[in-house]
């Protein structure tokens, strides 16, 4: 980059900018803060962005409370890695398919496709269906009910959709078959958008616990960082109709102080906001031009 | 053109999926009955009982008290409780007919037997619940299911005795306003009032920041406890959740078209006007209305005692023994009777049940029965002898350090056990005794009494008690209830009943909040207007159905 | 302006009568308008893409196995459903649930406070995060750049309940925001913010554009990766000021991602949830703060109605389909972009 002058606008725009990290930065200093500070001091509030009585014994006592957390961290890992690059892989190859207007049934597909947005048949005839092919307690139930997200697939689409034609039209002289295009030219070409989704994908196979809980609880080999941290977090979700003295004493006893309960906050995303400063030079204008010329 | 046949293929592929998602539990309930009957199970050889609880948390059965369960049984638990909260859980076990052994479903039970989920236990009880029958002796009517259906699916939660040594009574004062006032006598709102409002002119600040002279909590699900409650124990009006029920009658009333709570509720907006009730009582969150109770210039509260465990903590901690609370049994007027004490009785209700695919009914009942033993319940309530207590004299006792721990880590009964296999399991209760005629649980209220801080003795001195209940009518006085509480009745779910009350709930939280918060010229006004909307919504149906209810339990449980 | 810029909007100049794509490059096949294809042409196309055929049509199949066959379920709404029998095996009670829920007086007040939040949330989400990208994408530090994008997306992985919390503590009456205004001297006596019926709309989208604009900004900065350098050079020997290349060329260059964005939402209105009204909402605001979602909670599947709650579901997938037909045709109409 050529060196230029800075102008107002820049200057302007670089405190704009700083005023938006400050903002957006707190909660998370907030969360770090509390989740270093004593659990009985945390009670008395005031707690902003440093901690009052530093110490590490919440992350200590989550990690002393679970032998598990590891093997879970693993899994998670690997649940994230192949669902991403499963989900990638789908949701290109449908995307390309969508983008060729030529293709006979665009409109069909694309239609099928879009009506899954907002339909859903609701958690039991899902259960059943899953339990019916015999995903249950398998590590293919991470990955095969997620494997598309007709969401990303249209913003996939529609990145393809601006795409300069005229190399598509080249290959095709040279006599390429279509999925030659879409390996070789399409895909180099995508990669902002692909970045893009992988991250939507990464973080929502890494967020994700509740499958756990529904499908996978019975293969303690498949447990994830999640679920794990889900149930140190909070087993309970005390409505009004369900309070008894005693019941409510048991329950209050099992809930953990809000130090703990950020420190698991910490612990579960930590990880996964590591992702996205990689997939940060896919972001860089004019990277896809510039594969097209060479 | 295309929209047509369009239309065409995803109406079949409806009616497909219909079929598909449809065809649920055929292959299932394959229970083969009788299979590994006559085997042992050891310790060496233990047999794995899954057991899903709704109140469970995230426990191993491999403590201390757990491997004494397992030796003695031959059985080991795996424990299963719905991570999240999540209320799903027991619907996708009806619909997949996957059912763990043993189930503690709460008020999901009515759903669980519908469903024959679970199976009666009445023949296993005659045959060989011995255990079982000495413990519940004439309470066993308590656990039977409805009259219609007057079978008993579910033992345990519940101590069928209990002792009443502690209560958050209605409000709780600040010792330290006690203290000020030369230990006045509070008994009426009234009183009550005039003490806040005494030292709050005294102390305007606290520590530098502003006094608040009552805190309530009334922005999430805890607005029913210290505010709902409150109101109806004021009355004198028992524990029965949103419903008023008259003992001898089985007449129920949704409580809040009670003139009485009215009267409450009137006092409340007062005390907001006055500027007593701190304005943020039903805007602040939790952790908030902690963080303010810790800082100690919060002079009353109406909360339980369960509810403000990390606020005391974090004020003794500080040193501030003197700002911590003492439980008022504040009433409306000299005439009421504060219930803080009431003896529910054994009300049955809610218990863990058997499920009917299970492959080891009998196991999974034998495995019950003992848990209602004495041994069990000794070794669940005081833990290992020579570990967790001694015997001295002839008497358990408990060890210095156990009972330190017991009182003050929240993780020690998670780690040894001691304690942690009471509830919801069947249980003797505090006040009973075993066979030597010694407590059949650690609790005392010596111990209750000893764990008071150095602030709560020296109040309990100034007012010549031993403990706070010494303050509240004694539980002998008043009576045992005929009908339980009536949370715990098994009402169906999704009925009109269950609808109407959601309905009046919501509004009514709403409503009240709203009255209390507005100008006190308003107030008749706004209440008549709540009155109206809930007559709308058809309370008296509620009422009806609910008194039918409280009657048919008092003719099952033959208390009428 | 040069020839690359009219290029870069190339596809919005197509007649919007036909649905081809130009330029698509398939020699003749281009001019064989695909709504109306003759037998003939159509088994041609088709054994000419037998390699597009193979690359959606598991993904097809997986839409059939994965998405429509669990709508079998929706035949619950018509029914008095209970979990321990099979789906046909029901009390069938025709449209008594819908009967139901429109005579409810709570559902039009959820749909109310569903469809406000909804296009608050739509129209000052969508804004935000593009303002947001553009300008995040006009800074001349890239080390700069780099550390604002990944903080501002931070709050993203933060739940509800913590947001939640922080804003009540913030907005509460010895809040930050009550002692700035205060200090300023804009207002004297602290405003009860949470308590204020008017403002809870407005208090749960400035949250919602808090914690998601930088997570929403991404897609958009996706999208901007793929304009031309040489827009904006050209655009520079032109003399045109920053803010003019920002309107004139990012913008119109990411215009399809904005629209099939904004149509896409616009179908999702109604879907907003009910997590973040139900953690910032209280007994003083409740009346603007139900959503279906929380009635749909609730009133249906907690209280074990799934055949209500199937009804409700069935409700809102209905005018999501609709508002996202409207969208694609209108979008289709004036030639912007599409959705399928």
């Amino acid at each position: 980059m050529k060196k230029k002058k800075w102008t107002m606008f820049d200057i302007v725009l670089t405190i704009f900018m700083i005023f938006v990290l400050v903002v957006t930065l707190y909660p998370f200093l907030n969360i770090m803060a509390i989740s270093l500070n004593n659990a009985i001091d945390t009670a008395r509030g005031g707690i902003h962005i440093w901690p009052r009585e530093f110490t590490f014994a919440n992350y200590q006592e989550i990690f002393g409370s679970n032998d598990r957390l590891l093997q879970a961290f693993m899994m998670s890992i690997l649940r994230t890695v192949v669902g991403t690059i499963t989900g990638i892989i789908a949701s290109t190859m449908l995307a390309y398919t969508l983008s060729r207007r030529d293709f006979v049934f665009n409109r069909l597909v694309g239609f099928m496709l879009v009506i899954t947005m907002f339909i859903g048949g609701g958690l039991i005839p899902e259960y059943m269906l899953i339990r019916n092919l015999g995903l249950i307690n398998e590590f293919a139930v991470y990955i095969l009910p997620m494997l598309i997200s007709a969401f990303n697939v249209i913003i996939i689409r529609s990145f393809m959709d601006n795409l300069p034609i005229a190399l598509e039209e080249s290959a095709k002289i040279d006599g390429a078959n279509d999925f030659t295009i879409f390996w070789r030219i399409i895909i180099p070409l995508c990669m902002p958008v692909i970045a893009t989704i992988a991250l939507f994908l990464a973080v929502g196979q890494w967020n994700s616990w509740f499958d756990t809980y529904l499908y996978a609880r019975g293969n303690e080999a498949l447990t994830t960082l999640q679920y794990e941290l889900m149930k140190i977090l909070d087993n309970t979700n005390i409505s009004g109709g369900d309070i008894t003295s005693q019941n409510a004493e048991v329950i209050a006893g099992q809930t953990n102080p809000q130090s703990i309960k950020m420190a698991i906050t910490i612990i579960a995303t930590i990880p996964i906001i590591m992702v996205y400063p990689f997939l940060q030079k896919y972001f860089v204008t004019g990277l896809t031009l510039g594969a097209v010329k060479s | 053109m295309k929209s047509t046949k369009l239309a065409l293929s995803l109406f079949i592929l409806f009616l497909l999926g219909a079929f598909l998602v449809g065809c649920s539990n055929e292959s299932e309930n394959t229970s083969t009955e009788g299979e590994g009957e006559g085997e042992e199970y050891s310790a060496e050889n233990p047999l794995t009982l899954s057991f899903y609880s709704e109140d469970g948390a995230e426990k191993s059965f491999d403590d201390p008290v757990a491997q004494a369960i397992t030796e003695k049984t031959g059985i080991k638990l795996d424990m299963q409780y719905p991570v999240g909260g999540n209320e799903e859980t027991v619907p996708l076990m009806i619909a997949s007919g996957d059912y763990p052994d043993l189930i503690f479903a709460k008020g999901d039970i009515s759903k669980l037997i519908e469903a024959g989920g679970v199976i009666k236990l009445d023949d296993l009880i005659e045959e060989k619940g011995d255990n079982l029958k000495a413990m519940y002796g004439d309470q066993l009517d308590c656990l039977r299911n409805t009259i219609d259906d007057p079978s008993i699916y579910t033992v345990g939660t519940y101590g069928v005795e209990g002792a009443y040594w502690s209560t958050s009574g209605s409000f709780q004062i600040q010792l330290d306003v006690l203290r000020e006032l030369g230990y006045p006598e509070i008994k009426t709102l009234e009183d009550f009032e005039a003490a806040l409002t005494e030292y709050y002119e005294k102390y305007p600040e606290i520590d530098g920041q502003k006094t608040l002279p009552l805190s309530l909590l009334g922005s999430d699900w805890r607005w029913l406890i210290t505010v709902g409650d409150p109101a109806a124990a004021v009355a004198g009006i028992p524990g029965d959740g949103q419903w008023a029920i008259n003992d001898d009658t089985g007449e129920a009333t949704y409580k809040f078209l009670l003139p009485e709570l009215k009267e409450y509720f009137k006092w409340l907006n007062g005390m907001n006007d006055k500027g007593l009730l701190d304005s943020e009582s039903f805007t602040h969150t939790y952790d908030t209305y902690i963080s303010k109770l810790s800082s100690g210039r919060v002079l009353s509260i109406a909360d339980q005692d369960w509810n403000i465990g990390d606020a005391d903590k974090a004020l003794v901690a500080d040193g501030k023994e003197w700002r911590t609370y003492a439980p008022l049994p504040v009433t409306l007027g000299e005439e009421y009777v504060s219930q803080g004490l009431k003896d529910y009785g054994f009300a049955g209700g809610w218990g863990i049940a058997i499920s009917s695919t299970s492959e080891h009914q009998e196991e999974a009942f034998e495995f019950l029965d003992w848990m209602a033993s004495e041994e069990a319940q000794i070794l669940t309530n005081w833990g290992i002898e020579g570990e967790n207590y001694d015997i001295v004299d002839g008497e358990r006792v408990m060890k210095e350090e156990d009972r330190e721990r017991m009182n003050n880590d929240p993780d020690y009964s998670k780690e040894t056990g001691v304690g942690y296999y009471v509830y919801p399991f069947p249980q003797w209760g505090n006040g009973a005794v075993d066979s030597n005629g010694q407590p059949i649980t650690p609790n005392s209220e010596e111990d209750i009494i000893n764990n008071f801080n150095t602030a709560e003795k020296e109040v309990l001195e100034e007012y010549q008690m031993e403990n706070w209940i010494d303050w509240f009518p004694p539980t002998e006085e008043l009576g045992v209830s005929n009908h339980g509480q009536a949370f715990n009745y098994s009402i169906q779910s999704g009925s009109e009943l269950e609808i109407i009350q959601q309905k009046a709930d919501d509004l009514t939280e709403q409503r009240i909040t709203q009255a209390i918060l507005g100008d006190p010229a308003e107030f008749d006004a706004a209440w008549e207007s709540m009155i109206e909307e809930l007559e709308a919504m058809n309370i008296e149906k509620a009422n009806e159905e609910m008194t039918q209810k409280t009657k048919d339990v008092m003719e099952l449980w033959g208390t009428n | 302006m040069s020839n690359l810029a009219k290029q870069g909007e190339g596809q919005s100049q197509i007649p919007a009568t036909t649905s081809v794509k130009v330029g698509m490059g398939l020699g003749k096949q281009k001019k064989t308008p695909s709504l109306k294809p003759n037998k003939n042409g159509f088994w041609k196309r088709l054994s000419k893409q037998k390699a597009l055929i193979l690359m959606s049509l598991p993904f097809v199949l997986w839409l059939i196995v994965f998405k429509y066959i669990p709508i079998g379920g929706w035949v619950m709404a018509f029914q008095d459903y209970k979990p321990q029998f099979g789906l046909l095996e029901q009390k069938w009670v025709g449209w008594e649930h819908f009967k139901d829920l429109f005579d409810e007086p709570m559902f039009y007040r959820a749909l109310e406070n569903t469809i406000g939040m909804g296009v608050l949330g739509l129209v000052f989400g969508t804004i935000t995060a593009i303002g947001f990208a553009l300008l995040l994408n006009e800074l001349r530090f890239i080390t700069f750049k780099k550390w604002t994008q990944t903080i501002s997306y931070l709050p993203h992985f933060v739940s509800w309940v913590i947001v939640a919390n922080i804003v009540i503590t913030m907005l509460s009456q010895d809040g930050v925001i009550n002692n700035l205004l205060m200090g300023l001297g804009i207002i004297n006596n602290p405003i009860a913010f949470m308590s204020n019926p008017d403002l809870f709309w407005g208090i749960v989208t400035a949250a919602d554009v808090w914690k998601e604009t930088g997570w929403n900004a991404i897609i958009y900065l996706a999208a901007m990766a793929g304009v031309d350098p040489q827009l904006y050079e050209a655009a520079k020997v032109d003399g045109a000021s920053r803010w003019r290349q920002m309107w004139h060329i990012t913008l119109p260059s990411i215009r399809a991602v904005i629209i099939v964005l904004l149509i896409l939402n616009i179908g999702n209105l109604i879907n907003i949830g009910f997590e973040k009204q139900m953690l910032l909402g209280n007994n003083i605001v409740a009346e603007k703060a139900l959503v279906i979602d929380l009635y749909a909670l609730d009133y249906g599947i907690g209280m074990f109605r799934y055949s209500f709650g199937t009804a409700i579901g069935i409700f809102k997938s209905v005018v999501s389909i609709i508002l996202i037909l409207i969208c694609n045709g209108f979008a289709k109409r004036i030639g912007e972009g599409r959705v399928f």
